[in-house]
């Protein structure tokens, strides 16, 4: 996943230019626009006064030195007033742009995190078909086939124009074609026999082989069909895969219903086949932005890869797969997701929340309103947020359906290896509802002080809170002197008295006003970080989910590979071996895996990955351990099981593993009771480590701010995984909040957490599982302390 | 008679206000070694040089930690004691003095017969009395026996 | 009205009063008519304003006076001290009734007026009208009686109006027989025409001034004023007439000269008598305080500004910035009063004491203009009172044992003041019997204030300091004057409360002399503007008097050589060549203590502080700089703290404190190098006033001591023997930053060796061209030699002799013999063969009789030795062309150098005699003064070669003052 740190970096250049918020800026609310107006005029009535003290000094004593000191304490008033009353049009400005810059880190973020899900799925999709492209039965199905054919082509013109020879060729042309069809198949059968018979000595052998290949074309088609649907069924996200040899007739398919339409066709001008041609070598993809296609009625995202000789990476390319990715089911969830939610009946809050994709040309390709923002148009947003620059997130303020709105863009930055395709998802959020004052006011019991000199609360804030608090004091200060002055004077010093008094009391009011307002930015500054917390701990448990989903689907297919059920079946050492080499070739090029092991019914290992520890684990009885047993009962090949994270006798150096196991069935089948299991010991702490570490909070400058940490915890809330080994550590157990351990699948909570008598707040977000993957009831948690 | 009332060392404390010539915050000390403990400096106030006396010092038990905004308190000197004053018994000394308070409250008018001697609990021999005020009471000061102890200190 | 004008009166008398009595005391030494005239005018004034005040007292007393003078005036009577004793005692009593607030109505003033009466009436030596004199006196005459019946026989009366000669004649028949004016005698008759006022005719008449105004009443007609003076005779008049109001003629308002207010006329007088002294003007003090108090503020805000807002080049800045300081300047200088003030009413007392104890004394005084502090002033009054009296009763005889004592009959007093760098000093120095140390002794073992023996340790100063002691009166009897064992310590406590110091030094029948030294540190004075180091301790600043700075030092415990060391306790740090107790500030200041000597503490700064004389070194932090500052007291709550003397607000409006050296001294009891007498193991010149000899003790084994004469030494240095390099045969030793050659006793003379130490001290000698450094083992001491010394074991190989020192055999050594034998081819004289010389030397002390001897007498010279400068001097006046040269001592008993080459020089013979003095005095006025008495060269104690060169070069001259003797006296017989 990749970093968050992208949607602040634009935020620091944004600030030091941003507008003003004026007073009379339409978004500051009625009732701060009064209490704006009660402290300027209150202020503005002090200067009256103490031009009437300066005079009344005059009236009650000639002495120079006294009317001297009076006018010196009128003058500092004067000035500390003048002083507020820059202070108080400061302030506005201040409440409203932190409001302001807390939007867009939430939105912002949300925006980018969107198309960074799209970037990180399909990355993966981009190993699924190299990998598959290398599968055996693809190859050898196509390689028969295509041998077969150019024999039956030369046979053609032997066999002329004889009825034998006419027959052969309409069998050829014959929907549904004979490779596929097992009726046709038969006919070409016969034809071919027939044909043998009458073709002169030399070709008759060659007749009768063809006749035999034939029906083996068939049964390595139907094979490969069946290949296909293992992993369609493994990957649930894909509308199709199919295989093609080299001159582009579609020879094998996933998706049942519509093979017949597909098998057959020749798919040799579409795009994707020619650049999969074009491939040097195994690495080698092609990703085909959205395009129509013969092969599918929707538009479709096709990654293709070459088929190449026996499956090996320099092989000579026989023909192409294709992998169609159900892009639509897809994009839609995604754009669903992170959208306001009325946090009481967990639906859509009213309109004016937008969420959609546009490809790299700006044109919408996914929307979570169609019917206002129709994919395939373009978007009625500017130029600078249809085809955003790379790494910016752009924000701006504008109307849309009528209604004041701000919009946020980010462009995708790929992930990993993969480039992205250029497309940028788009948020539109209702400009009042970035403004809307904090009309929750639970201050989580921390007291206004400790909040105001809280961390939360941004430097200036603090500067502005000191600066009240003093000039609050001078005044009382002040006046108190002048009332001491003016009982000096006796009697000449009653006019004095009143004028003093009303200059404390209008001091007062303005300076506690002032503090009030201070108080509920401070209490905003504090909802608005909740709510950062809480976004945080869904992204982080969002895309550990579909990582993991990623996994399940991993074991599903691997437990159907050949190899396994071969060895499992006839166990003999050198079968084993087989095995354990395939199982290095997986592990070879999937990183993310520590070991896979093969046991046997009897809980034995018979085979594993990695090499060096090969022997100690042949010792070993995985007999009556969790994953071993729950995948011994799985009944069918879609069918896996996990075993939460502990440690485990199958890894050497005591890591706390996370075991994938799925049932391995004789001939590969899809049902009935497994012979032995495939287990996959998931190396996930190092891919859950990144992704807590991209889901900590960011102050406006990009940095992360100090003291904060990530982290998830188990169904029991023990600590499995954290960015903070010292405060919070693996295997401790918390002791969390009560809205924090309660949480029900896919629910967030934030709010106040003491640990080890240090006082942050907590966002926590519990699992929701992703597709088939229902996840472990894992939450993620993300702190900051005050 | 007028008194301003201030906070220091946990209780509430009262001296006449013509006795007072200025409040004002702080300034910087020049400490005085060897000095008397109850003497926090010298501090230069328009030109004179004035004594600060740290009230909590002159406290056998001060309650509470010191405070975070103390005030300060310049003293009338003898030569400026308005007639007014002089007639209301307020006595002052020659040198200026300044006193160091946590904080200041208010100026409250107050009438001789609430005054009650000073309680035995308290041992401070320079409160002179005690008056009722809202739920606490305000002890009142009189600074000369204080300062006549620092010259010969009898403790 | 009335009041004030009382007021004005008041001061305007005890003025003139003052005057009056310093004319008094100049009568005395010479006779002067002005000032007579002055007295009796001032005299008559008094009388005349306070009649018309109502201050009868006063107006019968100043009569009385005015009568006195009058006569004194006209030569009626012989001025002798009685009379200004009298007009004395008067003078003070008018001043005390004018202060009294009923200005001495209450006061008995009868025997004072019997007293003038009796010089009043005594018949004066020509006066012819003698017996008509009838004035009859009724002393216990009713007090207000307007008209007195005092008749005089004579009365002045001055016209006031252009008279031509005969309208006078008319009026006054000159000469002629009885006549209502009685017999009248027209004494001047100035008509001088072109003068304003009118010409004025002096006419003497017998009757009194009222039977006169009848007669004149018709002379002047119209003319507003004559005026009659009660003037007793008419005596010749030069100059300016005198004319002062009439009391007693017209008592009410008759007179038209009265009408005037009689301050008009008191002020006419004034201004007439002495027009060239410049205006005069009386201020109430406390304005003046008050006035310094704010100009002080104004110098402290000014600094703020300036350190504030640098208006350093702005020009109007400039200007008000130097009006603030020349404001306050002035400010500070109406404070100052001459010294002169002081000393005038010490010459009153001094009179006033000589006639009580009936001995004549000549007081002589110098320095009157010295202008100081008010405050100061009145600090040196008291003690000077003292000093004063103690002088004239114990310290000078009567004139009758004067005489005895071949003395003149006046005894001399020598009142000096001067300023010498950061001090103010007071002498008095008298030339009576001096104080005999012994007797003082006696006196103390007897009080108890010292054992018997360790009296016989103490030498002669510390002796005489015991008449400082409480209870040490040596007089037996008690005059009224000196009081009841009242002696002088009651002058060193105020001196010292003050900060200053008290001193006598005195010879047995010569005379002594009282030093009083007040620093002007301590005389600080409020709100005067002083320059002051700043210097920085623990983050506060404090203000060091820049007068009390001496120096300032880096200080590196690293560095071997500036290092403070720690001696028996104590830190010291060695300057130079003397050792200086150090202090630190931070200690003082309550800091914990500070231990500067350890390496790793890093550089710290030294302030060398004087303070009475003494050095001492105060360890700061940093200097932050000098700043004129304001000096403000200490308030009273932070006074009992002993070590600040004041305060003042910096540039930045803080306060700092003033650091009073003497405070700290006393905190720390700092004790100073010279004080410690036998402990202090360095020693360098010091002005020590006897000849005593000083000596450095060391010791090679328990058996085998040495001594060097300490003026011989000028450094010893702590080094350790493995810092000691061979070169050849020769060791070399790093001292001071020089390589010396090291000089081991063992090699040059028959001793035994140094037993083998880690560490030893060396001695570095002092005014030798070619130092070498001796060796002399771990245990150093300066001792004070005592009197037996042995010289007869002199072996000439560079032992001097031997004396006995705490039952030690100790061996003085002579250094230049032992250099001479440790590198001869330095030290060999030049072999030029040596003139023949007679020379003498007067020299007291046994040690350097025998060092000087052992210099000088090699063949063909020879030294005859006196021990005193009055044998030099008998004998050189037996046989003048006896000796070639003299060299003389300074300090010896009877006679000291000083007055020994006086009396050669005032000898007609004796005066081409070349004298050299050979002495440890080494400060420059003692230089000075030896040259200007008559010394040919002035050496100090003792550097062979530069007395043998010196010697050499005065030969030739004395052999010539030879021949002239023989030639005079062939050519006499």
């Amino acid at each position: 996943m990749s970093t968050v740190t992208q949607s602040p970096v634009a935020a620091p250049a944004h600030r030091n230019g941003d507008a003003r918020f004026s007073i009379f800026s339409p978004v500051i609310t009625v009732e701060h626009r009064e209490f704006y107006e009660k402290i300027v005029s209150e202020l503005n009535g002090v200067f009256p006064i103490c031009t009437q003290g300066k005079c009344t000094a005059v009236e009650v004593s000639e002495d120079a030195t006294e009317q001297e000191q009076i006018t010196d304490l009128m003058k500092r008033v004067e000035s500390f007033s003048g002083e507020l009353l820059e202070v108080t049009k400061q302030l506005f400005d201040q409440f409203y742009q932190a409001k302001e810059h807390f939007c867009r880190m939430i939105h912002g973020t949300t925006a980018y995190v969107k198309i960074n899900l799209m970037d990180r799925n399909l990355l993966e999709r981009t190993c699924d078909v190299r990998w598959w492209a290398l599968e055996t039965a693809f190859s050898d199905c196509i390689d028969l086939t295509q041998k077969v054919h150019e024999r039956l082509k030369r046979l053609v013109p032997i066999a002329g124009d004889s009825a034998g020879g006419k027959a052969l060729r309409k069998c050829l042309e014959k929907v549904p074609r004979w490779e596929i069809d097992a009726e046709t198949n038969s006919q070409l059968q016969t034809c071919l026999t027939g044909l043998a018979k009458q073709l002169p000595e030399s070709h008759r052998a060659e007749a009768t082989t063809l006749a035999s290949d034939v029906v083996l074309v068939l049964k390595k088609a139907s094979f490969a069909c069946d290949r296909l649907e293992d992993i369609n069924n493994s990957y649930t996200l894909y509308r199709d895969i199919v295989i093609a040899t080299k001159d582009g007739t579609i020879i094998a398919n996933s998706n049942q219903q519509t093979r017949s339409q597909v098998l057959g066709l020749n798919i040799a001008d579409e795009n994707w086949f020619q650049k999969a041609l074009a491939t040097k070598d195994g690495t080698q993809y092609h990703a085909q932005d959205l395009t129509q296609s013969r092969l599918e009625t929707d538009q479709s995202l096709v990654y293709s890869a070459a088929i190449r000789e026996n499956s090996d990476n320099y092989g000579k390319v026989i023909g192409a797969m294709g992998v169609f990715f159900d892009f639509q089911g897809e994009a839609q969830m995604i754009l669903d997701d992170h959208m306001a939610r009325d946090t009481v009946n967990q639906n859509h809050v009213d309109d004016g929340w937008f969420s959609f994709l546009t490809n790299s040309t700006g044109t919408v390709i996914a929307s979570s309103d169609a019917g206002i923002i129709e994919p395939g148009k373009m978007p009625h947003v500017s130029r600078k947020h249809r085809t955003p620059a790379a790494g910016e997130l752009p924000m701006s303020y504008a109307v849309f359906e009528g209604r004041e709105s701000a919009i946020f863009s980010a462009r995708t930055d790929g992930y990993l290896d993969y480039p992205g395709l250029g497309w940028s998802s788009h948020l539109i959020v209702p400009k009042d509802q970035i403004f809307r004052t904090a009309t929750v006011t639970t201050q989580l019991g921390i007291s206004i002080d400790d909040l105001m000199q809280s961390r939360l609360v941004p430097e200036i804030n603090k500067q502005t809170f000191a600066k009240v608090q003093d000039d609050k004091e001078s005044i009382q200060l002040i006046s108190l002197n002048g009332i001491v002055f003016a009982s000096k004077l006796g009697k000449r010093g009653v006019a004095l008295g009143p004028i003093f008094d009303q200059i404390k009391q209008t001091g007062e009011f303005t300076t506690s006003k002032m503090e009030d307002l201070l108080k509920e930015m401070a209490i905003g500054e504090l909802q608005l970080n909740l709510q950062a917390l809480e976004n945080f701990s869904k992204q982080a448990i969002d895309l550990l989910d579909r990582n993991l989903f990623e996994r399940a689907a991993d074991i599903r297919w691997w437990s159907t590979d050949q190899f396994f059920w071969t060895a499992l079946r006839e166990p003999t050492a050198e079968n084993f071996q087989k095995a354990a080499h395939r199982m290095e070739v997986i592990n070879g090029s999937y990183t993310m895996y520590r070991n896979l092991v093969l046991a046997n019914r009897n809980g034995e290992i018979v085979a594993s990955a990695k090499s060096e520890d090969r022997n100690k684990l042949r010792s070993i009885s995985v007999y009556d351990d969790p994953w071993f047993l729950s995948a011994m009962r799985t009944t069918k090949s879609s069918e896996f099981a996990v075993q939460d994270v502990q440690t485990s006798k199958l890894e050497p150096r005591k890591e706390r593993s996370l075991i994938y196991s799925g049932g391995v069935r004789a001939g590969g089948e899809r049902q009935g009771d497994p012979i032995g299991v495939v287990g996959i010991l998931f190396d996930w702490d190092t891919e859950a480590k990144k992704i807590l570490s991209t889901c900590l909070p960011k102050n406006r400058d990009g940095e992360s701010i100090a003291g904060c940490a990530a982290f998830y915890t188990n169904s029991d809330h023990e600590i499995i995984e954290t960015t903070d080994e010292q405060n919070f550590p693996v295997g401790n157990t918390l002791a969390l909040p009560a809205a924090h351990s309660a949480l029900k699948a896919g629910q967030s909570a934030s709010g106040l957490f003491v640990h080890q008598d240090k006082r942050y707040i907590l966002g926590s977000s519990r699992t929701k599982g992703y597709r088939e993957y229902a996840g472990l009831s894992w939450t993620a948690h993300v702190v900051r302390p005050i | 008679m007028q008194i301003v009332t201030f906070a220091s060392a946990g209780g509430v404390h009262g001296i006449p206000v013509l006795a007072v010539e200025e409040f004002f915050r702080p300034i910087p000390l020049t400490r005085v070694p060897l000095a008397d403990k109850r003497i926090a400096g010298l501090l230069n106030q328009r030109g004179k040089s004035a004594t600060v006396l740290d009230l909590r010092q002159c406290f056998h038990r001060p309650t509470g930690e010191p405070a975070l905004h103390p005030k300060m308190i310049l003293l009338e000197t003898e030569d400026h004691l308005t007639p007014e004053a002089r007639s209301m018994g307020v006595r002052s000394f020659a040198d200026p003095v300044v006193l160091l308070v946590d904080r200041i409250l208010d100026i409250v008018n107050i009438d001789r017969k609430d005054w009650q001697p000073r309680p035995a609990h308290i041992t401070e021999q320079f409160v002179s009395g005690v008056v009722r005020h809202g739920d606490g009471y305000i002890c009142l000061l009189e600074l000369p026996t204080l300062i006549d102890d620092i010259f010969s200190p009898k403790a | 009205m009335d009041q004030s004008l009382l007021q004005e009166f008041v001061l305007e008398s005890t003025h003139s009063l003052e005057k009056v009595e310093q004319d008094l005391l100049a009568l005395e030494r010479t006779f002067d008519a002005a000032a007579i005239n002055r007295m009796f005018r001032a005299l008559h004034s008094i009388k005349g304003s306070s009649s018309y005040l109502g201050l009868h007292t006063i107006e019968r007393l100043s009569h009385q006076a005015e009568t006195l003078l009058d006569l004194l005036r006209q030569r009626l009577r012989e001025l002798t001290p009685a009379t200004v004793d009298v007009l004395l005692q008067c003078v003070d009593q008018l001043r005390q009734m004018l202060q009294l607030p009923d200005h001495g109505a209450s006061v008995d003033i009868n025997p004072t007026v019997m007293r003038l009466f009796e010089f009043i009436r005594e018949p004066s030596v020509e006066a012819p009208a003698d017996e008509s004199s009838d004035a009859d006196f009724t002393l216990s005459e009713p007090l207000p009686a307007p008209v007195e019946r005092a008749t005089v026989d004579r009365s002045t009366v001055e016209l006031e109006r252009p008279l031509s000669n005969s309208s006078v004649a008319q009026a006054i028949p000159p000469g002629s027989g009885e006549s209502p004016l009685g017999r009248t005698l027209i004494l001047e008759h100035d008509d001088d025409q072109h003068d304003r006022n009118g010409g004025r005719v002096l006419v003497a008449a017998t009757a009194p001034p009222v039977a006169l105004a009848p007669a004149l009443q018709s002379l002047s007609g119209s003319h507003s004023g004559f005026t009659t003076t009660p003037a007793a005779q008419a005596a010749a008049r030069t100059g300016a007439v005198p004319h002062a109001g009439n009391g007693s003629a017209a008592p009410a308002g008759g007179n038209g000269s009265l009408s005037t207010p009689p301050t008009a006329a008191l002020s006419d007088s004034r201004g007439d008598e002495h027009p060239a002294e410049e205006k005069m003007m009386r201020v109430r003090v406390k304005f003046l305080d008050d006035l310094l108090q704010l100009t002080g503020n104004m110098v402290m805000a000014r600094n703020q500004l300036l350190s504030k807002y640098n208006f350093a080049d702005d020009p109007a800045f400039g200007t008000l910035s130097q009006c603030v300081t020349q404001v306050h300047k002035t400010i500070v200088q109406t404070r100052m009063q001459p010294i002169g003030t002081l000393f005038d009413r010490c010459e009153r007392l001094t009179r006033d004491l000589a006639r009580q104890l009936g001995k004549e004394v000549a007081l002589e005084v110098h320095g009157r203009e010295l202008e100081l502090d008010r405050s100061v002033l009145e600090a040196f009054s008291d003690p000077l009172t003292h000093l004063l009296r103690n002088a004239l009763d114990h310290g000078l005889e009567t004139p009758q044992e004067r005489q005895a004592a071949g003395k003149t009959r006046v005894g001399h007093l020598k009142l000096a003041a001067r300023q010498q760098g950061a001090e103010i000093i007071l002498s008095l120095e008298d030339d009576g019997r001096g104080i005999d140390p012994d007797r003082i002794k006696h006196r103390a073992i007897e009080r108890g204030l010292i054992t018997a023996d360790q009296a016989e340790t103490l030498h002669r100063r510390a002796l005489l300091d015991f008449i400082f002691r409480s209870g040490l009166s040596t007089r037996d009897e008690v005059t009224s004057l000196s009081g009841r064992g009242v002696g002088l310590d009651v002058v060193r406590t105020n001196l010292e409360s003050l900060g200053g110091v008290v001193e006598v030094q005195s010879t047995v029948g010569k005379g002594s002399a009282f030093v009083a030294r007040l620093p002007l540190t301590q005389a600080l004075v409020s709100s005067s503007l002083i320059s002051a180091l700043i210097v920085k301790c623990e983050e506060e600043r404090y203000a060091i008097p820049q007068t009390a700075v001496d120096e300032i030092i880096k200080v590196d415990p690293r560095s071997d050589r500036d290092r403070i060391r720690r001696l028996n306790g104590r830190m010291v740090y060695q300057l130079r060549d003397t050792v200086l107790p150090v202090v630190s500030l931070r200690s003082v200041l309550g800091g914990g203590d500070d231990t500067p000597e350890e390496e790793h503490v890093g550089e710290r700064i030294l302030v060398v502080i004087q303070f009475r004389q003494q050095l001492f070194g105060l360890l700061v932090d940093l200097i932050v700089g000098v700043d004129e500052i304001v000096v403000r007291p200490l308030p009273r709550m932070v006074k009992n703290c002993g070590i600040f003397s004041g305060h003042t607000v910096m540039g930045d409006g803080q306060i700092a404190l003033i650091l009073d050296s003497g405070g700290i001294v006393d905190r720390e009891q700092l004790i100073f190098a010279d004080d410690t007498l036998g402990t202090s193991l360095l020693h360098g010149e010091r002005e020590h006033v006897e000849g005593d000899q000083r000596l450095v003790v060391f010791s090679y084994s328990d058996t085998e001591h040495f001594a060097i004469p300490l003026e011989m030494v000028s450094l010893i240095e702590r080094v350790e023997l493995d810092d000691i390099r061979r070169v050849g045969a020769q060791e070399y030793v790093q001292v001071m930053q020089r390589t010396l050659p090291l000089l081991r006793l063992d090699r040059v003379m028959g001793v035994g060796g140094l037993p083998k130490l880690a560490e030893s001290y060396v001695l570095v000698p002092a005014r030798v061209s070619y130092p070498i450094a001796v060796l002399t083992g771990r245990r150093v001491a300066v001792v004070d030699a005592v009197e037996q010394f042995e010289s007869r074991l002199s072996d000439g190989q560079g032992m001097l002799g031997t004396f006995m020192h705490d039952n030690k055999l100790v061996m003085l050594l002579d250094l230049y013999r032992l250099f001479e034998r440790h590198s001869p081819d330095r030290f060999r004289l030049s072999p030029v063969e040596q003139r023949p010389a007679q020379i003498l030397l007067a020299e007291d002390s046994p040690f350097f009789q025998n060092l000087i001897r052992s210099y000088l007498e090699h063949p063909p010279r020879r030294l005859t030795v006196v021990s005193d400068g009055e044998e030099a001097l008998d004998l050189l006046r037996e046989h003048p062309e006896d000796f070639d040269v003299l060299v003389s001592d300074i300090e010896m008993p009877k006679m000291d150098g000083f007055e020994l080459v006086r009396q050669i020089r005032a000898d007609a013979a004796l005066r081409t005699l070349p004298v050299i003095a050979v002495t440890s005095l080494a400060t420059p006025e003692h230089i000075e003064r030896g040259l200007r008495e008559g010394f040919d060269s002035y050496l100090i104690k003792i550097d062979k070669e530069q007395l043998v060169s010196t010697i050499d070069r005065y030969l030739e001259r004395g052999a010539r003052h030879r021949a002239a003797f023989t030639s005079a006296r062939k050519g006499s017989n």
